[in-house]
């Protein structure tokens, strides 16, 4: 990883999530009858504190360290953007994944805990490009989980994208389980049935991965910064404590597709790219307009 | 060239399989994504994985070598046309900054780069500098900059919190008040009664809660002057020799002062009131922002090159015209200080007195009748000010009485909230419709209950009066605190200045110049009553303008 450097602009991972610094007040009985300033600021171990809290966004100071840094000289600040006139007799789109984190129910305390991830993040996890090489971590102490449960986050969808989330992860349980033998992994979800019978073939091996048609009511912090799933099946009401949590979330087709289609006239939804089974080209009410099948 | 010409929106390997499928089949493709890089791994989501084909990964090298492919990434769609079943595009592509014919990826300008965020393009697991490769197999640097963070870029006056706040963190306070001061002189009263606007932008909101920017600021302000360190004053060697009027030493005409001065210009700035500093003397209180906290910061900002003439309205105790006559440029700030009516029967009675005048003679230290029980009608920031006051004046009760319910009060939640805490009384969809009393004398109001109606123009929903819900409310004082309106007096009538039917300035936003040449406005008599720091946000770019317009005259 690259990431490794400390000093100015740094969040230590183990600061967010971190609360919010208040202010030092005086309290109401000292404020009748006066005039004295009731709010007093920060003390300087609170502005340390809060500055340190600051994600620094959006890009490049304009520092230059790096041009200085550079031997080839490949930075360039003055380079411009550049401009296309294109034509085409015709366009496709793919889709690309969104699965906006605003969809997951906020009752399940996604960036509340650290060790809350969605499937997205796991992605990127167990990608051997992504920021952790393929190792699949606590993001709060970098530790190798021992248990690990994903949640269906939603509470419906239309069945195309509750059966791509599916798909999604269970493919993510499977690659988790060759990475952690030991592991013990759950999957709770609402309205299982359909799917795990039309994939009934598919799902035959596998491997000590349990699918548990269920709800999950609550998400509370456990000791070490591991989570206490309560599941509900069948009227019965049950908890377990899991080290890392993963939160299946709705696939949905990326704004600026739906920028783009609408300009071209398209009327569209994510459904359209998960056309049942179809591979190749998906044809449109446009012509010249076609869609790529998410693969 | 052969074969027909097909453009590919999205990267994905959805998206580079379709590419290079239609480039074999002899097509001319071009593949536009708008992320800077193609590609990265990707699990199946309409399959079960069973081994080998684990991960969907588009096969980059090919599409990079394939002569009938064209890639454009950071690309952003400008204009679509269709005509006759063909498609014209404008497409823009964000520059890199990195020569990628150059660049030999060896990382070093990661090594160095300050900034340390969190990675958006690994779904903010770890963190990366402003120097990206998103698919570290690409190899394909790009330094992403933006003009300005959203806290900045929701700020008023587009103050840099990224580096003042990360130079507290590094612990370098000095530096941090320097880059404040870069755009706003007044650090130690904004950093205390800012709304901040730019925390509800915060970013960081979205992992847990804002970073306190505001407070922030002020720590940073209230650090020099614990520490008792002289404010450094930099102005040019030598001034010029025009000089400007500022009619109204608000924080409008204070700001625009400091910005002309700092352009080595002189001004003389006219003051109604005995002392100068707008609402930030006499409207906001005490409790907010003390007088002398207050003064350090004026006294400081007028030693830049602000004369300073206190007791002189203009057009009383001078007339516009002189002045017009005098200077090579004016700026006018004078705020908005004229509270609006009830229009209700009995409001001129004794004991009622508008919220401004009210906080006015608390702040000048008039003596204050303040016995019984006072009323204040309004839900912004001035009554809840109001309310505080008379609290601290020694009222026997305050109630605020406000026409639609908490959820739609304007006033600051947390102000609400310090009033609650501090035992004020707040009464919901009320509203008054006569001041009743005694020989001119008033004691009592008489009211009506009210319900929400339909949302109204402002998206709110509209109050409307429940019948025969009259009742009256028994009270010494009563202080409408329901708006300001500028006061435009002072303007001759033959100035030729275009008033609005808000009675504000009209200006023109690139100089903040009005319709007359030479006369400059801003602040809550150009916006209409609203927030400082958007008033000193404005008295900077006036004096810009200022000084644009000056250079073009002498050049002629
Ligand atoms: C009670 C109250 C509380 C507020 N609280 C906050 C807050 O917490 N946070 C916030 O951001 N904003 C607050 N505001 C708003 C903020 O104070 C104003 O937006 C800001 O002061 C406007 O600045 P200005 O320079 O345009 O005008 P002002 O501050 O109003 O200054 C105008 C000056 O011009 C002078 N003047 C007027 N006419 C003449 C004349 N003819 N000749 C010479 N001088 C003249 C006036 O005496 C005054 O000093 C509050 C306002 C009020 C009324
Ligand atoms: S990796 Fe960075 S420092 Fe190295 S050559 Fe490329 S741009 Fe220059
Ligand atoms: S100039 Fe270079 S080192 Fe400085 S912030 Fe920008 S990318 Fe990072
Ligand atoms: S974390 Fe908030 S204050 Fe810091 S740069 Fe981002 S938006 Fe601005």
């Amino acid at each position: 990883m690259t990431y490794e450097r400390k000093g100015r602009y740094i969040v230590e991972f183990q600061d967010i999530p971190k609360a919010r610094q208040h202010h030092i007040e005086i309290p109401v009985e000292e404020r009748r009858n006066n005039y004295n300033e009731v709010e007093l600021g920060f003390d300087e171990e609170r502005a340390l504190q809060e500055a340190k809290r600051c994600l620094s966004c959006r890009r490049c100071l304009g520092c230059a360290l790096c041009w200085a840094e550079c031997k080839t000289e490949a930075i360039n600040f003055d380079m411009k953007d550049e401009y296309f006139d294109l034509e085409a007799d015709t366009i496709i789109i793919s889709a690309g994944v969104e699965r906006p984190i605003e969809r997951v129910n906020p009752l399940f305390g996604l960036g509340k805990n650290n060790n809350i991830i969605t499937d997205l993040q796991l992605e990127r996890m167990l990608s051997a490009s992504g920021p952790s090489a393929g190792l699949v971590i606590r993001p709060h102490d970098g530790e190798i989980p021992a248990s690990i449960a994903f949640v269906q986050s939603y509470a419906s969808a239309s069945p195309q994208m509750h059966r791509a989330a599916l798909f999604l992860g269970i493919n993510e349980a499977i690659l988790v389980r060759r990475k952690l033998p030991g592991a013990e992994i759950s999957l709770f979800g609402q309205d299982l049935a359909p799917f795990l019978e039309e994939q009934k073939e598919a799902l035959k091996g596998l491997d000590r991965i349990e699918i548990r048609e269920a709800v999950v009511s609550a998400l509370t912090p456990a000791e070490n910064q591991s989570l206490q799933v309560t599941v509900e099946s069948n009227g019965t009401q049950e908890t377990r404590t899991f080290d890392l949590v993963v939160l299946l979330t709705q696939p949905q087709i990326s704004q600026d597709v739906k920028n783009l289609s609408k300009k071209l006239g398209l009327t569209m939804s994510y459904a359209n790219f998960l056309a049942q089974d179809v591979t190749g080209l998906i044809s449109t009410e446009k012509e010249t307009l076609k869609l790529t099948a998410v693969q | 060239m052969s074969g027909k010409r097909v453009i590919i929106f999205g990267g994905d390997p959805a998206g580079v399989a379709t590419a290079l499928e239609q480039a074999e089949a002899g097509m001319q493709v071009t593949l536009i994504e708008s992320l800077p890089g193609l590609g990265g791994e990707r699990i199946p989501q309409t399959r079960i994985i069973s081994g080998e084909n684990d991960f969907v990964d588009p096969n980059l090298e090919a599409v990079m070598r394939h002569p009938n492919i064209r890639v454009i990434d950071s690309a952003e769609v400008q204009r679509t046309e269709a005509n006759n079943g063909n498609f014209r595009l404008k497409i823009k592509r964000r520059t890199p900054r990195v020569d990628r014919e150059k660049c030999d990826d060896c990382k070093a300008c990661i090594k160095v780069c300050p900034i340390n965020m969190y990675d958006d393009f690994n779904e903010g697991v770890g963190f990366r500098t402003a120097i990206d490769f998103f698919n570290p197999k690409t190899g394909q640097y790009n330094i992403f900059k933006e003009d300005m963070p959203i806290c900045q870029a929701t700020c008023p006056a587009n103050l840099d919190i990224r580096s003042y706040v990360g130079l507290i963190a590094d612990g370098k306070y000095a530096e941090s008040l320097a880059k404040i001061r870069e755009r706003l002189p007044f650090a130690l009263s904004i950093g205390r009664v800012c709304p901040h606007p730019c925390e509800s932008a915060c970013n960081r909101g979205y992992m847990d809660e804002p970073i306190s920017i505001c407070t922030l600021k002020r720590f940073v302000a209230d650090w020099e002057m614990k520490e008792g360190i002289k404010a450094p004053v930099e102005v040019p060697d030598e001034f010029h020799k025009e000089k400007v009027a500022i009619i109204g030493a608000g924080p409008a005409g204070l700001t625009c002062g400091y910005f002309l001065a700092k352009a080595g210009y002189k001004s003389v700035c006219f003051e109604a009131l005995p002392e100068p500093g707008g609402m930030f003397r006499y409207g906001i209180p005490e409790y907010r922002l003390p007088t002398p906290t207050l003064m350090r910061e004026i006294d400081w900002i007028c030693s830049h090159g602000i004369e300073l003439r206190c007791n002189t309205r203009v057009g009383k105790d001078i007339s516009f015209e002189d002045i017009q006559k005098q200077f090579d440029a004016v700026f006018l700030g004078v705020g908005a200080h004229k509270g609006m009516k009830l229009q209700i029967k009995g409001e001129d009675m004794e004991g009622v007195i508008d919220g401004v005048d009210f906080l006015r003679d608390a702040n000048m230290g008039n003596p204050i009748n303040a016995k019984g029980k006072v009323i204040i009608i309004g839900g912004g920031n001035v009554a809840m000010d109001a309310a505080r006051v008379s609290w601290r004046e020694g009222f026997d009760e305050v109630h605020v009485l406000y026409r639609r319910t908490k959820k739609e009060m304007p006033a600051s939640p947390w102000e609400i909230e310090a009033a609650e805490h501090e035992g004020i009384k707040f009464q919901y969809l009320v509203a008054p419709i006569e001041v009743v009393g005694e020989n001119g004398r008033m004691t009592g109001l008489k009211c009506l209950r009210m319900q929400l109606g339909e949302p109204d123009a402002s998206g709110r929903r509209r109050p409307v009066p429940i019948e025969g819900s009259e009742f009256v409310v028994e009270a010494e004082t009563l202080i409408p605190a329901i708006g300001q309106r500028p006061d435009l007096a002072f303007v001759p009538e033959n100035s030729g200045l275009d008033i609005t039917r808000w009675n504000t300035f009209a200006v023109n936003r690139a100089n903040y110049m009005t319709n007359v040449p030479g006369i400059f406005s801003a602040g809550d008599v150009e916006t209409g009553p609203d927030i400082a720091i958007r008033a000193c946000a404005g008295g900077r770019k006036a004096a810009e303008g200022i000084v644009r317009y000056i250079e073009a005259k002498r050049g002629k």
